[in-house]
């Protein structure tokens, strides 16, 4: 019986439409014909026609709400306000549009930054339980001063502080050494041999803490043992090609057999880990078996989760001291000492500054900034807004006038122009949400993001657009909404038109406006300055000309190596276009890894953290770098493979007086002391962004990790094409990796340029959007004394007397704007150059030139309009009335 | 100001209603209609016109009883009020004289 009902879903469809006061009637109605269909056509065909029954009722007498109560007053004025919103806009369109575009532009770029900022602040929040993990930072401190904040510790901290602490859950080390050459030979004798510099070792409970997706093996057991690998999907491709590669065989180095156990998907972009080969921590051999002991070696990042209820001050705090109860008595020897810190996984990306991190991180003040950039952008559109709605207070007055005398109260009417404000942002949203998805990915191109188009559909982004909105809609719509619904009716009907408020409150926000344009104008071109300083200045060190060659990592022999890097090194000799070969362990544009404790026979106690290189005979002269005193490695004196060449500031952190006394100390290694032969001037290992790093170099004349060519020649293709012939005679076994020295030095200032590109743009908006207000009020003002200029005219003014007349008070007002922004910028941009340990001279002419842009920017704005108005014709302006 | 004059279909709706008399509700009228006219009607096509000329006040409506038949839910049943019968007379009247005045010649070539 139940079954021939009427259809429950197309009732219910109904009922959702229908009004209530209808309901009855026509559910019944439908009810009958489905019965009567029903005894004549057979359930299905009635079913089916009660469904188009309802749908064909879906029509405004069923759905239309009947009471009185929906017709108030209050719905249809606001109806009303939507239509005369609308009829105010067209009637003054170009208001509308200036208005508009302002407010569309700075969303737009409101839009972007904050995909942008929301798309940093995402980053590693994917993890389970992510916020009680927490990477463990060192310090350094050596006689109670800092060192060095390092994002790495020793591999025995992990395990003892998990034995010690029972608030830590879980502990996990990741070695960052896992790069160097993989090879896969299959059955039938194929090699696949790459370079790889994205590989590293995990403990076994990588992918249990963190959840970066496997998409073969289990999370469990991948890295338990030694000789297991996990790869990538990219990397699995790329050796394996379709073939499942679990089970495979890898060779790492030439030395060690690994089998693929797992296959995880590429690490999202918002991790700040980007691995592609994880190696079990467990093949680091007899070594992984003394880790719990090991409170020397601190290369390790070293994560940890803690339970629930830890509380995170009471666990830091018997953390900062840690380390005594194992390392007291080294403390104590050397004067210096390490304390631990906790560092929360999430904060990694956007505040870790520390050294030998993992990528690039850090960029907390560049998100803030853009987002403070964002902001102004809002502003100062939104002051267009009301700067222009006040400016046309006079011409609303009537309309204001004629409602209150209809009995409009004041709230009704502030409502009113608050509707407006609302309708205008509105629009405004709509429009730069779609220009936003369209522009998604060339600003991601632009400036090397990967912002995912899903970030619009984030409940907090959109929670932020409304919350836009609403302020949006306050923000600009309050004020005028006070100012326009202030008028005395009797007065505005009488015709008297009242003076029109606001005019100080304008002229402070043009002045706003413009300060920031000249803030913004400014700070880039000191920006742009300050990089092409760090890139200009002298480092110390030639590196134009050279090509650098990465030693092979395939080979495991050691001696086996040295012979054919000589080989490599004679052919390379002898090739005409090659000046000069050398070796070295390392080059600058790289982060030195290689650090260790020394100190002077003469202070012996005084052990002070100094960066180690190893280089050949050729090195320093070949890479000019100048000698303050003393002499480099020669071939000649036997004794010189003992002896060691300081920079100028490991003399000075060493307390060595001067290079004299220097030249006759020796440095303190473990077999044996070494004479100091040379003293060095010190060259930039990094960018300018850093301090100068005292370094102490070791002769090894037969082998370096990278193989640095000075070149003397222009014809790169055939000199590579050489290099790479004399490379595959003597390494058949391995891809030949290189690099031009200056391009990779130039690459660490690529994020400062990109930086530079954002924020030069949204500058360059930031102005636009301030002068369109500018257009809007001067054309306002030039439309409003229409009759006074006409009769200018006739009375004989000239035209650029009255353009004079016209732009007088902008003028005076961008004058006063810029005297406020001098010395606030000055102020900023000292601010932001302090950051930098070589920084360029803030100049005169950076306050010339940006006041002068602003000025030819503004006047070549206030012109147009200017120009136009006093080209009018006087007989039009004056023939009505 | 409202539409007081009568189209087509309401006119038929209206006569109809009319010719129910006491019974005169949408299913009923959608059927009187069709067999009468030969036209397909259905209720949805009724609806809007009975509810429109109840707002133009040519017909008037009360609710009716409930019968088993459709669902235990009561009907809205329709009667002509004067201003309807007015509107009907000077829409027949106008007709009729309007055809009076057509000369028999118009209809000769036919």
């Amino acid at each position: 019986m139940r079954d021939r009902r009427p259809p429950v879903a197309a009732m219910r469809f109904l009922r959702w439409y229908c009004s209530p006061e209808r309901f009855e009637e026509i559910s019944g109605d439908i009810e009958e014909v489905f019965e009567e269909a029903l005894q004549n056509e057979g359930l299905t065909k009635a079913r089916i026609s009660c469904w188009l029954l309802v749908a064909k009722c879906f029509k405004p007498y069923a759905y239309q709400r009947h009471s009185k109560k929906s017709k108030s007053n209050f719905t249809v004025m606001y109806i009303n306000n939507l239509k005369v919103a609308y009829r105010n806009f067209s009637k003054h369109r170009s208001y509308g549009f200036i208005n508009l575009s302002g407010l569309i532009i700075g969303m737009i770029s409101c839009l972007l930054i904050a995909s942008y900022v929301s798309t940093e602040l995402s980053f590693d929040g994917f993890h389970d339980d992510v916020d009680r993990i927490y990477r463990l930072r060192m310090d350094r401190f050596s006689n109670k001063e800092q060192i060095f904040q390092s994002a790495v510790t020793f591999p025995a901290v992990g395990p003892n502080l998990h034995k010690d602490q029972a608030a830590v859950e879980t502990f996990l080390r990741i070695l960052p050494f896992g790069g160097g050459v993989y090879t896969h030979s299959d059955e039938n004798g194929n090699i696949s041999t790459f370079n790889e510099d994205k590989g590293v070792y995990a403990d076994s409970n990588f992918f249990q803490l963190f959840k970066f997706k496997l998409l073969k093996g289990s999370p469990e057991d991948v890295l338990s043992g030694p000789n297991k690998v996990v790869i990538s999907e990219g990397i699995a491709s790329k050796y394996f090609g379709e073939a499942d590669p679990i089970g495979k065989t890898l060779n790492y180095r030439g030395n060690r057999d690994l089998e693929v156990t797992g296959v995880m998907a590429e690490m999202p972009t918002n991790s700040h880990m980007h691995f592609e080969i994880i190696q079990s921590m467990a093949s680091q051999g007899e070594l992984y078996n003394r880790f719990p002991e090991n409170w020397g070696w601190y290369d390790f990042y070293t994560f940890i989760k803690l339970n629930p209820e830890t509380n995170t001050n009471d666990f830091q705090e018997s953390l900062t001291n840690y380390l005594r109860n194992y390392k007291g008595e080294r403390f104590d020897e050397s004067g210096m000492h390490e304390t631990l810190h906790l560092q929360p996984l999430k904060e990694i990306h956007l505040y870790s500054n520390l050294s030998w991190d993992m990528g690039e991180n850090g960029g907390a003040e560049a998100v803030y900034f853009l987002m403070v950039i964002a902001v102004i952008i809002m502003i100062i559109a939104w002051s267009n807004f009301v700067n222009l709605a006040t400016a046309q207070a006079t011409k609303r007055a009537k309309e204001t006038g004629v409602r209150k005398s209809l009995g409009a109260k004041r709230k009704e009417l502030i409502g009113q122009f608050l509707v407006e404000s609302f309708l205008y942002n509105l629009v405004a949203m709509l429009v730069s949400i779609s220009a936003v998805v369209l522009l998604l990915p060339q600003f991601n191109e632009l400036a090397r993001l990967s912002i995912p188009m899903t970030i619009f559909l984030n409940p907090i982004f959109i929670s932020g657009l409304l919350v836009l909105l609403i302020i949006g809609t306050f923000l600009s719509g309050l004020y005028p909404a006070f100012v326009l619904t202030s008028f005395d009716p009797v007065q505005v009907l009488k015709g008297k038109q009242s003076r029109v408020k606001g005019g100080v409150l304008r002229k402070s926000l043009v002045i706003f406006q413009f300060c920031i344009s000249v803030v913004l104008i400014a700070g880039t071109m000191l920006v742009v300055r300050q990089v092409k300083f760090m890139k200009s200045q002298d480092l110390g060190i030639s590196i134009d000309e050279t090509l650098v060659l990465v030693s092979p990592t395939s080979i495991a022999d050691r001696q086996d190596l040295i012979d054919r890097s000589a080989v490599l090194k004679n052919k390379l000799n002898g090739l005409a276009d090659i000046r000069s070969v050398s070796f070295s362990s390392n080059l600058p544009g790289r982060e030195n890894f290689s650090i260790g404790g020394f100190a002077a026979r003469s202070r012996p106690e005084d052990y002070q953290d100094i960066y180690l290189v190893s280089c050949d005979y050729q090195f320093m002269e070949d890479f000019e770098i100048e000698f303050l005193d003393g002499r480099g490695f020669s071939e000649d004196i036997l004794s010189d493979t003992n002896a060691v060449i300081i920079n100028e500031v490991a003399m000075n952190q060493l307390q060595l007086e001067n290079t004299q006394t220097a030249l006759q100390d020796h440095m303190i290694f473990r077999n044996g002391d070494r004479p100091i032969i040379g003293v060095v001037k010190s060259y930039h290992q990094e960018s300018l962004k850093k301090e100068l790093d005292p370094v102490i170099f070791l002769l090894n004349a037969e082998r370096g990790r990278y193989y640095s060519l000075k070149l003397a020649t222009t014809d790169l293709p055939k000199l590579i094409e050489e290099v790479e012939k004399a490379w595959k005679e003597v390494f058949p076994q391995s891809p030949l990796d290189y690099y031009f020295l200056d391009e990779q030095f130039d690459a660490q200032y690529k994020s400062d340029e990109i930086f530079n590109k954002i924020f030069m743009g949204f500058a360059f908006l930031a102005i636009f959007v301030a002068c369109l207000g500018l257009f809007g009020l001067i054309s306002f003002s030039a439309a409003q004394r229409l009759k006074e200029i006409g009769i200018r005219k006739v009375l004989g003014s000239s035209e650029i007397g009255i353009m004079f007349l016209l732009s007088r008070d902008y003028l005076k007002m961008i004058v006063i704007s810029m005297m406020i922004a001098f010395p606030a910028t000055w102020y900023l941009m000292d601010l932001w150059l302090r950051t930098f340990p070589y920084r360029t001279a803030i100049k005169p002419d950076i306050f010339a030139l940006s006041a002068l842009i602003t000025l030819i920017i503004a006047v070549g704005t206030v012109s147009i309009q200017t120009a136009k108005a006093a080209a009018a014709n006087p007989a039009r302006s004056l023939r009505n009335e | 100001m409202k539409r007081t004059n009568l189209g087509e279909f309401e006119e038929l709706v209206l006569l109809t209603v009319g010719i129910l008399f006491d019974n005169a509700y949408s299913v009923a009228v959608a059927k009187e209609l069709a067999a009468q006219s030969g036209r397909k009607v259905g209720i949805s096509a009724v609806h809007p016109v009975l509810y429109r000329l109840e707002e133009k006040g040519f017909l008037s409506s009360r609710l009716g009883e409930a019968s088993a038949s459709r669902g235990g839910k009561r009907k809205r049943l329709f009667a002509i009020t004067v201003a309807g019968k007015q509107a009907l007379d000077q829409s027949m009247a106008l007709r009729s004289k309007l055809r009076e005045q057509i000369p028999s010649a118009a209809f000769q070539n036919l």
